[in-house]
């Protein structure tokens, strides 16, 4: 198996951690490799959330993702976010801290939207130095999510693979690879998806998301409210042929089923994987 | 064709933010004024793509906006929402947001203005209800988000000796809060709960409640006048020996003995329901 940037552990398969199956984790301790959690539904609360998530830390790995960083903005980076971030990271033991490539406001505003950025080199350079920035009061490296889109901008001449691509070698970040965003992506944007796995280096990607979306016949929208669909299994199985198979998640956010039917869904990952071909990535 | 990235943020959240009862078009022509860029000019950065249009496509940020933040303030506010309906809680939350847009990365905080957005906002029907229920929702939510703190057992109060207890402050839990309201809010809150199928009408009616969180459950414990007054007082840090005789002398009961005995009574309840962390002697 390939290995990444940093070593970091191929955790298996997990799950989102949400409030719905609280009771079934802690009552069950099922058996499941590993939780991710919204960083910021436990930031500024001391009541159950963190009480539960003290618990199921004390059990499982936890990493941490978040929604809220920002890191796209043309606004200053929140420092005070960034040190709670950080506390939490330590509390629960956070095996990785990870956001999206987006902005999700401006001028103090937040929209909680994973809001699209321009992808140039101006941009480029600008998200390099915050993701720097931000690596070093995290003192850990941050690992960047590619997000749904539906807007693509006139000024924008680097393709997102090839922007998170060059970000992450230049700001020694890491790269969240959901397969079901390139998949929306391509088909609001017209791109082909697999040319976007291919290209974005192995040995950056720490971990892959999967989910559902929602098929509007005009556009996709990334809901998060049903089973994968097969076309992105394959990019799955594709990009684990060149990583040989990495920290995957299954992310169910709207009609959540049960906890069993979650697990289950992110189970037949282990059919997808496969030992890496020799294939060149990256340029 | 260069445009400021930081320019181009503000008009394009703008669009997504203001204007709910416009068309994409009317909203983001209303904000370009105050963001000093055109419409056209900001739009021709924006692709087609094969099935939508450069409106089209901003529009879903506009729609998906609206729809995640009514649902997450119905979680902070289901009593709210569903006394205001399926058509005019959206409409609310839309004018909510247009003066209290989110500033904060924790969605908690998007809730704490809506009761003041109800006393202040104009043409608010049933305010007084609503400004009530409102407030007692957020009480629920702020002691769900509280800190953990210790609770005073009744071992704890036999501890202490007699002499003591004319001086002594009580320190009520973190995750508490008490309201006096003038509405029948909390029998409205309940009903919601219980999801009875004919909800009570908004009324007007002096209430009591104590909202507290035990063994991290939300609780609501309705109080009389007297009881909210003496509970008032030692929340606010009164000795609880002048509380005593402050509320003994408000009230409306003649029997002195037994509003004495009644308060013996509340004391050994609210130590029963945990409101208390400690003690302060000084």
């Amino acid at each position: 198996m390939s290995k990444n940037r940093w070593n970091l552990p191929d955790l298996g398969f997990g799950i989102g951690l949400r409030t719905v199956h609280y009771s079934h984790i802690l009552d069950n301790n099922p058996a499941i490799d590993w939780f991710e959690i919204i960083s910021e539904n436990y930031m500024e609360t001391k009541g159950k959330p963190m009480y539960i998530l003290d618990k199921i830390a004390e059990k499982y790995p936890i990493v941490m993702h978040g929604v809220s960083m920002s890191i796209g903005s043309t606004d200053p980076l929140d420092i005070d976010y960034l040190k709670k971030l950080k506390q939490l990271a330590e509390r629960v033991h956070a095996v990785w801290v990870s956001d999206h490539l987006c902005w999700t406001g401006v001028a103090g505003t937040n929209i909680h939207d994973l809001l699209p950025m321009v992808y140039n080199q101006e941009s480029l350079k600008y998200t390099i130095d915050r993701v720097r920035k931000v690596s070093e009061v995290l003192e850990r490296p941050l690992m960047l999510e590619n997000p749904s889109a539906y807007i693509e901008f006139t000024n924008s001449d680097i393709t997102e693979w090839d922007f998170l691509s060059t970000l992450a070698k230049e700001a020694d970040c890491g790269v969240l690879l959901d397969v079901n965003n390139i998949y929306v992506s391509s088909f609001n944007h017209s791109f082909d998806p697999m040319e976007y796995v291919d290209a974005i280096p192995a040995d950056r990607i720490v971990q892959y998301h999967l989910a559902g979306h929602t098929n509007k016949g005009t556009h996709i929208i990334d809901t998060h409210s049903d089973y994968v669909i097969d076309p992105v299994w394959k990019l799955y199985e594709r990009s684990c042929q060149h990583t040989g198979g990495r920290a995957t998640l299954m992310e169910w956010d709207d009609e959540i089923p049960e906890f069993e039917v979650v697990h289950n869904e992110v189970l037949k990952a282990k059919a997808y994987r496969h030992q890496p071909e020799m294939l060149t990535v990256g340029a | 064709m260069e445009i400021d990235l930081g320019r181009f943020q503000r008009w394009m959240s703008a669009a997504i933010m203001y204007q709910p009862n416009a068309t994409a078009k009317q909203a983001m022509k209303a904000k370009d004024v105050a963001e000093e860029i055109s419409f056209d000019e900001a739009l021709k950065f924006i692709k087609p793509s094969k099935t939508l249009n450069q409106y089209e496509r901003l529009a879903l940020y506009r729609s998906m906006y609206i729809l995640r933040l009514v649902d997450v303030l119905k979680i902070d506010y289901p009593a709210l929402a569903e006394f205001l309906g399926e058509d005019d809680y959206p409409e609310f939350v839309d004018k909510y947001l247009q003066v209290h847009p989110s500033r904060s990365y924790n969605l908690s905080f998007l809730s704490y203005n809506i009761p003041n957005f109800i006393k202040t906002a104009p043409k608010i029907k049933d305010r007084g209800f609503l400004y009530d229920l409102a407030s007692l929702e957020l009480a629920l939510s702020y002691v769900f988000d509280a800190e953990e703190t210790p609770v005073l057992t009744k071992e704890d109060i036999a501890a202490i000796a007699p002499e003591i207890w004319e001086t002594a402050k009580i320190i009520p839990i973190t995750a508490f809060r008490l309201l006096a309201l003038k509405h029948n809010a909390n029998q409205y809150l309940q009903a919601v709960q219980d999801e009875d199928k004919k909800l009570p009408k908004a009324k007007k009616i002096d209430s009591w409640v104590a909202v507290y969180r035990r063994d991290y459950k939300l609780w609501r414990l309705p109080l009389n006048r007297d009881a909210y007054k003496l509970l008032s007082d030692i929340v606010a840090g009164k000795p609880l020996g002048e509380a005593i005789v402050s509320a003994i002398e408000n009230s409306h009961e003649k029997d002195v003995a037994a509003l004495q005995n009644q308060v013996f009574k509340w004391f050994q309840d609210w130590v029963s329901e945990g409101f208390f962390q400690k003690i302060v002697v000084e």
